[in-house]
């Protein structure tokens, strides 16, 4: 009988043998952008000059001063509008392997364009934001100076995506504690982390943005009653139905509610529900304080960028 | 047009040029064909190793699908995918399609297409490999908490187990067995709360059994990717196409190289043809140099662009001289327009013209030259004119030479014979035949017989043979026979030609007939030796024979009688009635000697109207005085010419062999002499050379001598003789007297020097200054008060030969400032009747000019009245031979008487000379002369004694 543990445990280590503690890698401390494309994005990013009616700017759902999201379950567009979604963060959103929640954009260019046009977020075209900004004096200067061709429906989401790119948020205390400062996060959040590797989380949420590299199905052990499919909307495939991209854990304390659809308020029921519905687990309150702790670890202070 | 151009590049680009422009093209095509190969070769190396990369890159992502139930980092899929897109992205960018064709881009967007999908396939397999990873961790959790949970549940424990064991052999490969597990997993399926951990095994061990089988599902799917076969398909498919291309790249090196190397050999073919051209060039250029012929090239303008050494030799422009100019430099303008335009129609018609030209050297002499000139023409363009001349003025002038030669050798008058070396006679002329009456034909061709008798020697005179041997040349006098057998003298030239060898040539035999020549010859002795007017023997005879008569003389010892006899008066005939007439009379008066000195005497006219006569006789002076006496009155016989009727008398020197002189000379010198001194005895009577005329001679000589000097060392001065109206007795006037006082000879008189000065030409410079010193002292006097009407002056005929004598009188009379109206001039009859016609007009231009003009010694001289009436005179001076027998001799009174009346009617003044007496006075103031001069008056006077004498004749007048 104890053979066969025997024998599973060894087919077991011989598995997991590779690095854990690679799995999760810090933020770097800079990365490469144009320092002009970066200044004219950030300003296309603050200007509700890209929307329809110009009330709503890209900041208005992604306040860099509060996690890079807006807090809200779903984020409101033009009129007052009321959208399907949990609006993301958008730090760090450049080391996403996809983008929106079901991963429909490859990059963050492919992204930008999604919101612009989307007529319950910003309602407007392309071509109208092109020829919005080359009517003010302004951007065609700027524009004129960094592109050859001047304006154009590429040059508006490439200017935006480099700003994006430079929000990253280094220097969280788990990073520093990675590098080696091990006073950099208390003992329970320590203990909260190896929870969080040894109860599997680390499976799905790990990398350099811990998340956003994977997708996964919501509601594995538990049917999680989502009205949003994922990835099943865009392929229509079976297996893709209830596929989401796995969200990035960095920050999480500043960008609840938690969830596609922000159905949980707190990290804590975020834990408990991860727990239960993907790992088909039950864990101790305790755990889950520690995991929570873990998790608050990881919110960085807002960079220069967003300054 | 199009011809044009055609002909424009047949003529502009010759095959060695389009070879070396193909040639330069060739290199740089190869060049930039192999600078894209080499380009082609990078961008392939950059392909492939990017393809190298999705390779590698594309074994990274294969390595996800390797790891089932292990923990995966998906940032790495995230990285390696995205390396991926970018290599895709940047080969998509490149010029892949361009190089490689679009089959192989087509296959790159393939490689993305399956690249995404394979992406796409890993992302759905690391979800349920997370889950099935995660489950099997639980699972070994679960295990250990139901152990613990539930410690008497053996046999369920075991179940559990043996799924365990089932899960880990399905971990290591094996298949699963879903029905077995899902049989066995029903076996721990429980109901009791208390045993979740049994359904949350079970659960886990479902998920495992699903996610297994997704797993297993999507990994079947990936075999169906051939991402990596279709890298390497394209990667091999680049790699053929390289190849292919590098080929082909090769095989158009190789083409271009075997072009380049074709083309090499051409030109290498065409640079040995051109050297081989250009030697021939030179060997022409060398022959053109060298050549004899003038050659002159010119450009299709005729500015020479060429000449050679001969043109330089023979026009004598250097070749630096000559390029750029015109040919028309050497042009002498012998030829008319005519000729250049003839020579210009032919050029312009693009034919050669050919012709003889004389042209000009540098130095301006003429040369010949036969020319030829050709307009160049290549592909119907005139380029250039190419004159070829040949200088032949040394034939030219051969030519002239001989043809002159001809004309000499046919116009001459003596006889030519040129006997080639077979002694035929080649060349006989017009002379030779006139000579000795032979025709032509009878002597060209013949043999020679002078010829072949001197080469056999049978020749007479041996002389000739001798001559000709030792000199080539023999010349004598001979005798020749003419055709009709008559000897004539000839003189005959036989000259030798012989050739370079010395071998003899010709023989040129000249032959001068002497008949002519002797009777020439006497007719030239005559004529040299005789006066052709009058036929007698001439000065050059007496000259010739005088010495041989002495000589018979002596001999003989008879006694020679030398009469030299010269015509008085002869000159005024001759001037007034004409040389015809004077000739005539010369005729004449030698008839009447001839006839007169009789056969025995030798008569010579010994020039102008002098006249010779020698006598042999042995008679003694006496009688040689009747035969001067006759020849006298045979002479003063009048002479008939024409209708007038001459009379003439003679003047007569005698000198005797040997008693006055035994040589010839001598006696001629000392005849003359006496007929000399017969003229100053009154001419017409004969004279006797004697002692004293030799003395006289020898005065006269030393007066010649000591004159020269005179007029330099201040031996001349001036006397004025006062001159005064008779019937006032008031002075009006003075002649100037020269005076010569000499410290070797004395005072000597004017009337020995002045003849002396006449005949040596010192009177002119006299002349001058007799007018000098006059002007001088007639101011003088003026200056001191006494103020005269004139001052005469004497002039003589010889001054009148001086061309500028009238200029050198006013220059005189202006320096000195005296008025030409003070002046006058005397001149004697004598001088008026020579030179007559330069006097008058010298005398009319004194006049003229304010002088006066008065004659000198009236009477004297020939009394020719006629020609008083012509000329333009005031006064009349009566000589003092008439004067001086006035009033008792009444032909001197009838003369005075005369003179005075013919002058008055012509209206002339009168003065007489010499008035010594009252009574002379008287009578000349009865018959109404006006002025007067003369001892009765006054004695000449020194300049200053003339002041006296005036201002003392003031005084007592007052």
């Amino acid at each position: 009988m104890y053979r066969a543990l025997i024998f599973f445990l060894f087919v077991l280590s011989g598995l997991t043998a590779s690095g854990e503690n690679r799995m999760i890698s810090p933020i770097p401390e800079h990365v490469e952008a144009d320092a002009s494309k970066v200044q004219l994005g950030k300003k296309l990013f603050l200007d509700p000059i890209l929307s329809a009616d110009g009330t709503i700017s890209c900041a208005t759902c992604h306040d860099l001063q509060n996690g890079g999201d807006d807090g809200l379950q779903f984020s409101f567009g033009i009129k007052g509008q009321l959208g399907a979604v949990n609006s993301p963060t958008v730090y760090n959103s450049g080391f996403n392997f996809r983008q929106f929640w079901n991963g429909r954009a490859k990059d963050l260019k492919e992204q930008a364009k999604g919101p612009i046009a989307n007529p319950v977020e910003m309602g407007h075209t392309l071509q109208g934001a092109v020829k919005v900004l080359s009517g003010n004096s302004e951007y065609l200067k700027n524009f004129q100076e960094i592109y050859p061709d001047g304006i154009t429906q590429e040059n508006i989401v490439d200017a935006i995506a480099e700003f994006e790119k430079a929000l990253i948020t280094p220097n969280a205390p788990f990073d520093k504690y990675l590098k080696g400062d091990k006073n950099a996060i208390s003992k329970d959040a320590e203990e909260g982390y190896k929870l969080f590797a040894s109860k599997g989380c680390i499976l799905c949420h790990h990398g350099v943005n811990i998340g956003g590299n994977i997708y996964n199905k919501f509601g594995i052990f538990e049917d999680a009653n989502s009205s949003d499919q994922g990835l099943y909307s865009l392929t229509k495939k079976e297996e893709d139905r209830l596929l989401f991209k796995v969200p990035s854990l960095r920050n999480s304390a500043k960008t609840s509610p938690y969830m596609h659809d922000g159905r949980v308020a707190t990290l804590k029921d975020a834990v408990e529900l991860m727990s239960h519905y993907q790992l088909g687990r039950d864990m101790r309150p305790e755990e889950i304080d520690k995991i929570t702790l873990f998790l608050e670890s990881l919110t960085a202070p807002i960079p220069e960028a967003a300054k | 047009m199009k011809h044009a151009v055609k002909g424009f590049l047949r003529s502009r680009v010759d095959p060695f040029m389009m070879l070396l422009v193909f040639f330069v093209l060739l290199l740089a095509f190869s060049f930039s064909y192999l600078l894209k190969i080499y380009k082609n070769i990078e961008n392939y190396g950059l392909y492939e190793q990017k393809l190298q990369n999705l390779i590698t890159l594309d074994l990274m992502q294969e390595t996800v699908f390797l790891k089932k139930y292990s923990f995966i980092n998906s940032d790495s899929v995230l990285s390696s995918s995205r390396s991926f897109e970018k290599i895709i992205e940047s080969l998509k960018m490149s010029r892949l399609e361009e190089e490689f064709g679009k089959e192989s881009y087509q296959e790159l967007l393939a490689i993305e297409q399956l690249h995404r999908s394979k992406i796409e396939l890993s992302y759905r397999f690391l979800a349920p490999n997370a889950r099935a990873a995660n489950a099997i961790h639980y699972l070994f959790d679960l295990r250990k908490t139901i152990e613990n949970k539930y410690p008497g549940n053996q046999q369920k424990h075991a179940v559990l187990d043996e799924i365990l064991f089932e899960l880990g052999r399905v971990m290591m490969g094996s298949s699963i067995e879903t029905k077995r597990l899902s049989d066995t997993l029903k076996e721990i399926q429980t109901n009791t709360p208390d045993e979740q951990y049994y359904i949350f095994f079970a659960k886990q061990v479902e998920q495992f059994i699903d996610d297994t089988e997704l797993m297993n599902r999507e990994l079947a799917q990936n075999k169906h990717i051939f991402l990596q076969d279709a890298i390497k398909k394209l990667a091999l498919g680049l790699s053929a196409k390289y190849e292919q291309n590098k080929k082909i790249a090769q095989s158009i090196v190789k083409g271009f190289f075997l072009a380049a190397f074709l083309n090499l050999l051409l030109l290498i073919y065409f640079y040995y043809r051109l050297k081989r051209k250009t030697v021939e060039l030179k060997a022409f250029r060398y022959a053109i140099e060298n050549s004899d012929n003038t050659i002159v090239i010119t450009d299709a303008d005729r500015n020479i662009t060429f000449v050679n050494e001969a043109f330089e030799l023979s026009t004598g422009y250097s070749k630096d001289e000559a390029l750029g100019k015109k040919p028309s430099i050497i042009k002498s303008f012998i030829h008319g327009d005519d000729f250049y335009r003839e020579m210009n129609t032919t050029l312009d018609h693009g034919e050669k013209w050919q012709g003889e030209l004389i042209n000009s050297r540098k130095d301006g002499t003429l040369f010949y030259e036969k020319a030829s000139i050709v307009p160049i023409i290549i592909h119907g363009e005139l380029v250039q004119y190419l004159a070829v001349k040949l200088d032949i003025t040394e034939y030219i002038e051969q030519r002239q030479r001989l043809q002159q030669a001809a004309v000499v050798f046919e116009a001459t008058a003596d006889g030519v014979l040129i006997v080639d070396r077979n002694r035929h006679i080649i060349a006989v002329n017009s002379a030779y035949l006139e000579i000795f009456g032979y025709a032509r034909e009878e002597i060209e061709g013949r043999e020679s017989d002078i010829v072949t008798a001197l080469e056999r020697d049978t020749y007479a005179d041996k002389k000739i043979l001798s001559a000709l041997t030792a000199k080539g040349h023999y010349s004598g006098k001979i005798e020749s026979q003419t055709k009709d057998g008559k000897l004539i003298p000839v003189w005959l030239t036989i000259t030798l030609v012989r050739d370079k060898s010395g071998d003899i040539q010709n023989y040129i035999i000249v032959y001068t007939n002497l008949e002519e020549v002797i009777e020439m010859e006497a007719k030239a002795n005559f004529l040299a030796y005789h006066d052709s007017l009058t036929l007698l023997p001439n000065r050059a005879y007496i000259e010739r024979d005088l010495a041989a008569i002495f000589e018979r003389a002596k001999e003989t010892g008879e006694l020679l009688a030398f009469f030299f006899i010269d015509l008085d008066r002869f000159k005024v005939i001759n001037d007034s009635l004409g040389h015809i007439v004077g000739d005539e009379m010369l005729v004449e008066v030698a008839q009447r000697l001839v006839k007169c000195a009789g056969e025995r005497a030798l008569v010579a006219r010994f020039g102008g109207d002098e006249f010779v006569i020698i006598c042999s006789s042995h008679l003694h002076k006496k009688s040689i005085g009747k035969m001067a006496e006759k020849i006298l009155s045979v002479v003063r016989e009048p002479i008939k010419v024409d209708d007038y009727s001459l009379n003439t008398t003679a003047s007569i020197g005698i000198a005797l062999f040997p008693d006055d002189a035994e040589d010839t000379g001598t006696i001629i010198k000392y005849a003359d002499s006496a007929m000399y001194h017969a003229k100053q005895r009154g001419k017409d009577n004969y004279q006797f050379y004697t002692y004293q005329l030799s003395l006289d001679m020898e005065t006269r000589l030393k007066i010649e001598q000591k004159l020269l000097h005179a007029l330099e060392r201040g031996e001349l001065s001036l006397q004025y003789q006062p001159q005064y109206e008779l019937k006032t007795k008031r002075l009006c006037g003075a002649e100037a007297l020269l005076r010569w006082n000499s410290p070797e000879l004395g005072a000597v008189s004017p009337e020995y020097f002045i003849s002396v000065a006449e005949e040596t030409g010192m009177i002119v410079k006299i002349g001058y200054f007799i007018l000098e010193e006059a002007a001088k002292a007639y101011l003088h006097w003026k200056e001191e008060g006494v103020e005269l009407e004139w001052i005469a002056i004497n002039l003589s005929s010889a001054q009148f030969r001086q061309e500028d004598m009238l200029a050198k009188f006013q220059g005189i009379i202006d320096d000195s400032g005296i008025a030409m109206g003070n002046l006058e001039f005397e001149i004697t009859e004598r001088c008026m009747l020579e030179y007559s016609q330069e006097n008058l007009g010298i005398l009319d231009e004194l006049r003229k000019r304010g002088g006066f003009i008065a004659i000198d010694d009236f009477g004297t001289g020939y009394s020719s009245m006629s020609y008083l009436k012509t000329l333009s005179i005031d006064k009349l001076k009566i000589d003092k031979s008439f004067v001086e027998g006035l009033p008792a001799d009444v032909n001197d009174k009838e003369v005075t008487t005369a003179i005075i009346a013919l002058s008055h009617s012509l209206g002339y003044k009168v003065v007489a000379e010499g008035i010594e007496t009252k009574a002379q006075e008287d009578f000349l103031i009865g018959q109404g002369c006006e002025y007067g001069q003369g001892y009765y008056f006054s004695r000449p006077l020194e300049s200053d004694a003339l002041i006296e004498f005036a201002k003392r004749r003031e005084k007592e007048s007052k």
